[in-house]
């Protein structure tokens, strides 16, 4: 080895080092993961499984027996030919198209003793989606992913004593029936570059 | 493999296996801690969705490292842009400012990650998969995408560059 590639060596060492200084998550980190894993494998299975109404005309019903005959008994039509690969192979081409989008949520509040999200995404259960303080600046964040939509949050913030439900302070309120404010947060469908 | 045919459970003790040492890459890559939480969390919810595509689940670790790793770069290129547009947005500086790196308060440490913070993506990764996660070549192609040719390419440019940046950072000092 050269004494300048010796030299390169000992150079990126140097800066290597530091680095290498492991990171913990936080300790809640595996069971945030685990929540936005489950949300996901249940909205998939939903939406096959999700009970249907059709509503069909007499025509349309007459229409739809006769494609399902041509699938069926389609043989000498050609059908064949056009007939869907099996599922699997279809799984495997399909795109994926990926409609989470992870959003992140702050709030400031230096008093508060824990803040925790609530909204429609998490049926304003306040023990779904706690936020973590960022450090001492009083400053709470939790990120959680989201569908594309429309969705109402607040957040419910304890002093230690009482909680108090709170419209996040950045964005306009809105407020329901009873005159209880909560904000919204609208999440556009990521763009693939 | 349990977690292959979709155990959620049995995928709760790969994300722990797993999730401090990529963590370390994360933030080094993004330098801030909570956006490489962010980052991987979204890379571990995508694998979970993608679980059937890993062809050999011997190899899971290598697969889910070449998720993170692009995972990162969206998240790389989505600050880019977030910075570039909104530059005077305060939630980007709340969360650099609130949530400090723990080795921020070394200097030298500081000097280090800001020179890093400066390679493009592509050399900025190949610096840290060879010298701070110190894997070999071959392995880094396997999770790159890359030919090694061009890793060992990269890894030349960004030594070169941090040489030059720190060394300037020096004589200003």
């Amino acid at each position: 080895m050269s004494n300048e590639s010796e030299k390169d060596d000992g150079f990126a060492e140097r800066i290597a080092r530091p680095l290498r200084t492991p990171e913990r998550t936080a300790p809640d980190f595996a069971v945030r993961v685990m929540s936005a894993v489950r949300a996901g494998a249940r909205s998939e299975q939903r939406w096959w499984a999700r009970p249907r109404m059709v509503r069909m005309t007499p025509l349309s019903a007459l229409a739809a027996a006769a494609v399902l005959l041509v699938m069926f008994l389609g043989v000498d039509t050609g059908a064949r030919k056009l007939a869907a690969p099996p599922l699997g192979e279809r799984l495997a081409a399909a795109p994926v198209v990926d409609t989470i989008v992870f959003v992140r949520f702050v709030f400031v509040d230096p008093t508060a003793r824990s803040v925790a999200l609530v909204g429609s995404f998490n049926a304003w259960q306040r023990s779904a989606a706690p936020l973590r303080a960022a450090g001492n600046s009083g400053a709470w964040v939790v990120s959680i992913p989201l569908h594309p939509g429309r969705h109402e949050y607040a957040f419910v913030v304890s002093d230690g004593v009482q909680e108090h439900w709170v419209a996040d302070p950045l964005t306009w309120p809105v407020g329901d029936d009873f005159g209880v404010k909560s904000s919204f947060v609208l999440v556009k469908p990521e763009v693939a570059n | 493999m349990a977690v292959v045919n979709g155990n959620v459970d049995a995928y709760g003790e790969l994300v722990r296996r797993y999730q401090d040492a990529y963590l370390r890459f994360a933030t080094r890559m993004l330098d801030s801690h909570d956006d490489a939480e962010d980052a991987l969390q979204s890379a571990f919810v995508r694998a979970f969705r993608s679980l059937s595509k890993c062809s050999d689940p011997s190899r899971f670790g290598a697969w889910l490292y070449r998720i993170v790793i692009n995972e990162c770069r969206t998240y790389a290129a989505r600050r880019t842009r977030r910075e570039r547009h909104f530059a005077a947005d305060g939630e980007g500086d709340l969360a650099r400012v609130a949530v400090p790196h723990p080795e921020s308060q070394a200097a030298e440490s500081a000097e280090i990650q800001r020179a890093l913070a400066t390679l493009d993506v592509d050399q900025r990764e190949a610096f840290l998969l060879k010298h701070v996660e110190e894997l070999e070549y071959d392995a880094m192609a396997e999770i790159t995408g890359a030919s090694v040719s061009a890793l060992k390419m990269r890894v030349q440019r960004a030594r070169a560059r941090l040489r030059e940046l720190l060394q300037d950072t020096r004589r200003a000092s």
